[in-house]
């Protein structure tokens, strides 16, 4: 009997700049196989991960839930237990093999649960190669084929910038900047000193800055080298016109933007990151899609969606994609939320046009995306900003309103300063509905 | 002037010009201040060829016997995995991670390499064995075979579903790699050199101040165009023996972070440093 589910191939890299695609415009990195998919499918070009963090972003993707519903607040605080995630899901409803190869990340979630492992997570360089040729051998070596298949391939690159960026003492060879000056690329237009991660650029100067960029590009290289053999592998295989791929990063990094590297804040080099489908015959190729505003928690939406499964269990506000790809006339939402517990407890409101951080315990930050697209100019204190700031306050409130608050576990054994991120943010988003 | 003393010399008179402002007061400071037990600081290795192995240094002793110059020789290395600084010496600690032993034989105008590289990945190790044949001044790639298994760490026991056997040529300026079912096809421009191959060609010493333009089939199975080698000059760096001077080659190109080759007199390649992963020569035969 012919298969009628179709497989889902689930690429996802980690700590991608939404920018940092060739097809895209930008001329500092070559991304050829990005590239293809690109071609072959339709890209967001709004996308915003749930929250710039890997355990809390990649938990939404597998549950459908934000990261104040799931219970991984920030990284190593544990899923909710009773929260069943994708692989188990699309196993136990849809009939699929739930299949996982590389950076899995979810804590408190062993993979092993939902999934067939057949690779380990590691550092991209030493771990990267290894992945692509399981995830190959999966594609080229399987016999069933009347499963249907639900395929993640976890890329840790270019997250091993961490590793360049002093972030454990640093591996970046930062003094052979000085024989590529040529080749390293300009800085971000608004680049500026900034004290939020001084001390692991101390000593860079704008040419280790430029070396750390011209590095991080080499990575996002290293990883589209290994994405493109799994491409490849897919759309040479007889699953190619019966699959459903979805690529996406967990959060993005600063490379330089606002004197940023890393994540964890809410603007946008961090919150925004590339999304795109390819699923030949279903969705439109070629397409950029500069107008819709989606998240992290769409993607399983989407995938149950096509999977012909019902959608995770207390999904609030993920969306599914399939009406967009099918050109059905839908109202779509207004805007996105993004939330961070690390350093500040944040919360960001994307709207079409204007984008307010809110902050519990500092003052807003307020940007015009379209005039200002590198939030540069805070707009707060103007009349516009404070009209603005009133009407996604309304939004957050209906934000809060519209999720399931998790509250504070009762589950894992957490450590006192991960029990303040739940404190904090339970007690902002109570003052925010009060007030 | 030795490459050491010149990139020294150069980044002095660089912060002197305050185009790195605060390099070395900030070297200074983080050398005298006390610090919080997980505050890290940025290293800026002289000469970064060895930055992220300068850990591992102490302990190496190089491969001072087995001759490299009738191009027939067996080579193994050790791979070398950063794994964090230690913030007291502020050198990077290592680990070992898998070995590489490469072969080479001359038939003719031929170069024959056989490759045979184990590395571990959490619970499972990845074997790859290829067979290659080269040619030319660079010993540039016509054929291979590769194979890549995967077996369990704890057993032994092989993992058949995730074999794979692939077979590639170069002919025309054109790469064709077929996994057992379809064909890849890429587009060189240059020379096509698998990372292994580049050890051979290096061996030769034939590119001692020329830059060398080359395409990189990485473990025979990754397309990376657009890299280039450059002969970067002598550096010295310190061994467990002793200081060591040794011609150092930097690989620049798509997909990779640059690579540092460092080569012995007689063409052994001691040492090739990445970011995470090296490799150390432990033995010439």
């Amino acid at each position: 009997m012919a298969q009628e589910k179709p497989n889902v191939v689930f690429i996802h890299v980690d700590q991608m700049h939404a920018a940092a695609v060739s097809a895209y415009g930008n001329p500092y990195v070559k991304t050829p196989n990005m590239d293809r998919m690109v071609s072959d499918g339709y890209s967001f070009m709004k996308n915003y991960c749930t929250m710039p963090q890997c355990c809390p972003s990649r938990a939404s993707w597998y549950t459908g839930r934000m990261s104040k519903e799931h219970g991984v607040v920030v990284n190593a605080c544990p899923i909710r237990p009773d929260v069943p995630d994708l692989g188990q899901w699309l196993r136990d409803n849809g009939g699929y093999e739930s299949v996982y190869t590389g950076k899995w990340h979810v804590s408190g979630r062993n993979v092993r649960e939902s999934f067939n492992v057949l690779l380990d997570s590691g550092q991209g360089e030493v771990n990267d190669s290894a992945v692509a040729r399981t995830a190959i051998a999966y594609l080229l070596n399987r016999r069933n084929s009347e499963q249907p298949f639900f395929l993640n391939v976890g890329f840790m690159n270019p997250h091993d910038c961490c590793y360049t960026a002093g972030a454990s003492g640093g591996v970046g060879k930062f003094m052979f900047a000085q024989e590529i000056q040529d080749d390293l690329p300009p800085l971000p237009e608004n680049f500026r000193d900034s004290p939020r991660y001084a001390g692991r650029t101390a000593g860079w100067g704008k040419i280790g800055w430029r070396y750390y960029i011209y590095s991080y590009y080499r990575l996002v290289e290293m990883v589209d080298a290994e994405i493109g053999r799994v491409y490849d592998a897919l759309m040479r295989s007889p699953y190619r016109d019966n699959t459903l791929l979805i690529f996406t990063s967990d959060h993005g990094d600063g490379l330089g933007f606002h004197g940023n590297i890393s994540k964890g804040y809410l603007e946008e080099e961090a919150w925004q990151v590339p999304a795109v489908v390819v699923f030949p015959g279903h969705v439109s190729a070629g397409v950029r899609d500069s107008e819709k505003l989606v998240t992290g928690v769409d993607i399983p939406a989407t995938i149950c969606d096509y999977a012909g499964v019902p959608p995770l269990p207390e999904m609030t506000i993920g969306r599914s994609w399939r009406p967009l790809f099918e050109g059905k006339d839908v109202h779509w939402r207004e805007y996105v939320v993004g939330e961070t517990s690390i350093g500040r407890t944040s919360t960001a409101i994307r709207g079409r046009r204007f984008k307010t951080i809110f902050h519990k315990d500092e003052a807003s930050q307020i940007y015009d995306m379209e005039a200002d697209p590198l939030e540069q100019e805070n707009i707060s204190e103007t009349a516009r900003g404070k009209e603005i700031e009133k009407m996604h306050r309304e939004l957050f409130r209906e934000y809060i309103q519209s999720i399931q608050v998790c509250p504070e576990p009762t589950w894992g054994e957490l450590k006192p300063n991960q029990r303040r991120h739940y404190q904090n943010y339970l007690a902002w988003y109570e003052s925010i509905l009060e007030s | 002037m030795k490459r050491r003393d010149f990139l020294t010399a150069l980044a002095s008179a660089i912060a002197a010009s305050g185009y790195l402002p605060l390099l070395a007061q900030v070297q200074r400071q983080a050398r005298e201040a006390p610090r919080p037990a997980r505050q890290m600081r940025n290293i800026f290795t002289r000469p970064p060829a060895i930055e992220p192995i300068t850990g591992f240094l102490p302990s190496f002793h190089g491969v001072n016997d087995g001759s490299i110059n009738s191009g027939e020789y067996e080579l193994t290395y050790t791979a070398v995995i950063w794994a964090g600084v230690d913030s007291k010496t502020n050198r990077t600690q290592t680990r070992e991670g898998g070995s590489l032993v490469l072969k080479r034989r001359q038939d003719g105008n031929r170069s024959l390499y056989t490759v045979d590289q184990k590395r571990q990945h959490g619970r499972r190790i990845n074997h790859i064995h290829a067979d290659c044949i080269s040619a030319g001044l660079n010993d540039a790639l016509m054929e291979w075979r590769v194979t890549s298994s995967f077996s369990e760490a704890r057993t032994g026991n092989e993992i058949p579903e995730l074999a794979l056997a692939e077979k590639g040529t170069v002919r025309d300026n054109v790469i064709r790699l077929n996994d057992g079912r379809t064909d890849a096809e890429f587009l060189a421009t240059g020379p096509v050199l698998s990372q292994w191959s580049v050890l051979g060609m290096l061996a030769k010493g034939a590119f001692e101040k020329t830059p060398v333009r080359f395409e990189l089939m990485h473990e025979l199975s990754v397309f990376k165009p657009g890299q280039m080698l450059k002969y970067t000059g002598e550096i010295q760096i310190p061994l467990a023996a002793g200081d060591v001077d040794l011609h150092c080659y930097a690989q620049t190109g798509y997909g990779v972070l640059p690579t540092h080759y460092l080569v012995d007199t007689a063409g052994r390649v001691q040492l090739i440093t990445q970011s995470m992963l090296n490799w150390a020569l432990q033995k010439v035969t």
